[in-house]
């Protein structure tokens, strides 16, 4: 049964269809099985990708789809859960992908009158969508199509509304790099998996939205309580302060004494220099503080830089993960240089992780030999080396040269090497290694092997270990690490229905019982009100993410990891002499989640999940 | 002797940060050092609190002997927050 758009409370009752090969859409009535059943946000989005997208479709053909999903929270008064996620087939690694951006885009889309937008299809010239409430037009993008996304946001805000919110790619995205990000309005990115290649192969600069409408709340009373309850737990905790006055930045040089933080390709050699990642070198360069729509953390920082050959920057901070992938990964501490490549990835749109990674690649393949200064376009890659690194940032976002080759990811590019390249591509399933040693970390590890996306650290970052919330587990332990990946990963699954931020979740500052009172009190949905509920919502969504790539043919033994974490001991403390022990780990966790030895989730499991229909289409007896 | 004490990550507004200096006698323990802390400076460094790390000379305590590591003239500990996310 439906029910009228303004019957919904929390939900604004719509989903809007966009068909770029017809410019043509459609505005869809929510669906109330859809809303119990998945709650919001990525439980939409994996419901859409499952149910539409064929088996084997091309990722970067009109087949593919891409999903962006809010929730039921996203642009009320609850702090942290306006994000907002993309999901699609993924050209980096051919199975499911979820990113998530910040900023202001997702409340924007929400106030136009949606829960989610599915862009499907493809357009023969370069378009953009402009979505003002329930009017959408299919904008000729040829004059923005080719420009960095500073310069196309403020040619689509001339040409639309001022206010306008949107998510556009950049050259990278346009030329299919493999790991183009989607950017927001705000320069927050969607980065993981090449998301940005979707809308380019799609001819989609960008979708730009505006609205006039706001979600209702169904008890304003609870739902002040539970938001007061919320903003009291913010202000009590110890983290809160942390992330507001230097966001993730405060963890760079802890996370590296802890043996988190990788250097050198995940050689791990102690890393030179690396106090200068210490939190008060970093605090030295923040000019600013902001944040994303309806969220008091302001965990963005803005960097000014203004000496030395980087000078002249005022840029959004690079996060942890970039002080590695530019940095760490590279044996590179130059703080500015870092910046600096941090803006042009946000500019041409790239996923700073996986470029990153992609370039201490290439840094080791020219160490070892493997690859020739012929085949580097004369460069000489060394480690630690600041210029050549930002050139190759260039290199991959405009495939010139060995950054065409790069720009694939590093398992395309190493299958293309050859001459034993493999070994020092550090991916799993596809999706380059994000900045957690699996080897100083076993959980977090084995949320990497079984993340249904590949390597990502958001998708089941383990608080047990990595801050010991909330109870405290040895990180260097294989026993009992199943159940702790599966507790994070539903969680995170659960919480991104909302869709929150998942730094809150690490920090315990936003729990599964208040999660559950926010969305019952702003639904008024009676299920919502039990935080066992929203636990199973986790564990489908999960399980459905798995049948997805179970359908395009991923079955366990591509739950693997680079020979690297599995044979060469940690050279350094305080993880010394550690490897990482895949088999033991895994099998673990399959049982946890009741799956089969073979990774795969039995018809009981699925059954209990109400995916029953999913098991017959999978063929599971 | 005397070792030299900074809080990491835990600013105020201005970003600055304690920095401070504990008088001890030759081969004092890491665990004198919190004790008069607490009890000279009144701040209480809560190791309960598994978010907490000290680091001497760079290095984590619980590699370098924990509370019972003796300290030398100077040496340099620094105690942070871990904040998580990623």
């Amino acid at each position: 049964m439906n029910r009228k758009p303004d019957s919904w409370f929390g939900y604004m009752g719509q989903i809007l269809r966009i068909d770029l090969t017809s410019h043509k859409y459609r505005i869809e009535p929510l669906k109330k099985d859809l809303a119990e059943i998945f709650v919001g946000g990525r439980g939409f989005g994996i419901k859409v990708l499952f149910d539409e997208v064929p088996r084997g479709a091309d990722p970067l053909s009109p087949s593919n789809k891409l999903v962006f999903t809010i929730g039921p929270l996203t642009a009320t008064k609850t702090q942290s859960a306006s994000r907002w996620i993309a999901q699609f087939k993924s050209p980096l690694t051919n199975i499911y992908c979820r990113s998530v951006g910040g900023g202001s885009f997702g409340a924007e889309l929400k106030f136009a009158g949606y829960d989610a937008m599915i862009v499907e299809g493809r357009s023969e010239k370069p378009v953009y969508a402009w979505i003002n409430d329930d009017k959408v037009e299919f904008r000729d993008a040829e004059k923005v199509w080719g420009m960095m996304t500073l310069a196309a946001r403020d040619f689509i805000r001339e040409e639309t509304d001022e206010k306008s919110r949107m998510a556009l790619i950049g050259p990278a995205g346009e030329r299919l790099v493999r790991l183009s990000a989607i950017v927001s309005d705000d320069m927050r990115t969607a980065s993981r998996g090449g998301g940005g290649a979707v809308m380019g192969s799609k001819n989609l600069k960008a979708v730009v939205v505006r609205g006039s409408q706001r979600p209702k709340i169904y008890d304003e009373n609870a739902f002040d309580r539970a938001v007061k309850e919320q903003i009291t737990s913010y202000r009590e905790s110890p983290a809160f302060e942390g992330f507001k006055s230097l966001g993730t930045n405060g963890d760079v040089y802890v996370f590296y004494t802890m043996g988190n933080f990788p250097t050198y390709n995940f050689k791990q050699y102690p890393l030179e220099g690396a106090s200068r990642f210490s939190p008060e070198i970093l605090a030295s360069y923040v000019v600013k503080h902001n944040g994303c729509y309806g969220c008091m953390i302001r965990c963005w920082k803005t960097f000014k830089i203004k000496n030395g050959p980087y000078a002249g920057i005022a840029w959004q901070f690079p996060e942890y993960e970039t002080h590695w992938s530019y940095g760490g990964a590279l044996g590179n501490c130059n703080i500015e240089s870092i910046t600096y490549a941090n803006m042009l990835s946000d500019l041409y749109g790239l996923d700073t992780i996986s470029t990153g990674a992609a370039i201490a690649f290439a840094t080791e393949l020219y160490e070892k030999g493997i690859l020739s200064e012929s085949e580097t376009d004369g460069l000489e890659l060394r480690w630690g080396d600041p210029e050549v690194m930002v050139e190759f940032v260039r290199r991959i976002a405009l495939r010139i040269g060995i950054g065409n080759l790069l720009g694939e990811g590093v398992k395309r590019a190493a299958e293309i090497i050859g001459r034993g390249a493999e070994k020092y591509a550090m991916h799993i399933k596809g999706m380059e290694l994000p900045a957690y040693d699996p080897r100083s970390v076993k959980a977090h590890g084995l949320n990497f092997a079984t993340s249904p996306i590949g390597a990502s650290h958001c998708i089941g970052w383990n608080k047990f270990e990595i801050k010991g919330v909330p109870r405290k587990v040895d990180p260097l332990a294989v026993e009992g690490k199943g159940e702790i990946t599966r507790y994070v990963q539903d969680e995170t699954a659960a919480a991104e229905t909302a869709v929150f931020c998942t730094f809150p979740l690490s920090s315990q500052m936003v729990t599964m019982d208040l999660y559950s009172k926010l969305l019952e009190s702003a639904t008024g949905i009676e299920r919502f009100k039990n935080p066992n509920y929203l636990w199973l919502v986790g564990e489908r969504i999960f399980n459905l993410e798995w049948a997805f790539n179970i359908r395009e043919g991923f079955n366990a033994n591509q739950d693997a990891m680079p020979d690297r974490i599995l044979k060469e001991p940690v050279p350094r403390e305080p993880s010394k002499g550690q490897v990482f022990e895949l088999d033991t780990l895994l099998q673990d966790y399959y049982g946890v989640r009741g799956w089969n030895k073979q990774g795969m989730p039995t018809k009981e499991k699925l059954e209990a999940l109400g995916l029953a229909e999913v098991a017959n289409q999978l063929g599971i007896a | 002797m005397r070792v030299h004490l900074k809080f990491m990550g835990k600013f105020d507004g201005e970003l600055s940060m304690e920095d401070v200096w504990i008088y001890l006698q030759n081969g004092a323990t890491m665990k004198e050092v919190l004790e008069k802390l607490e009890r000279e400076k009144s701040i209480k460094v809560n190791l309960q609190n598994s978010s907490t790390v000290v680091l001497i000379n760079g290095k984590r305590m619980e590699f370098v002997g924990g509370l019972n590591t003796t300290l030398r003239d100077l040496d340099e500990i620094v105690i942070m927050p871990i904040i998580g996310g990623g």
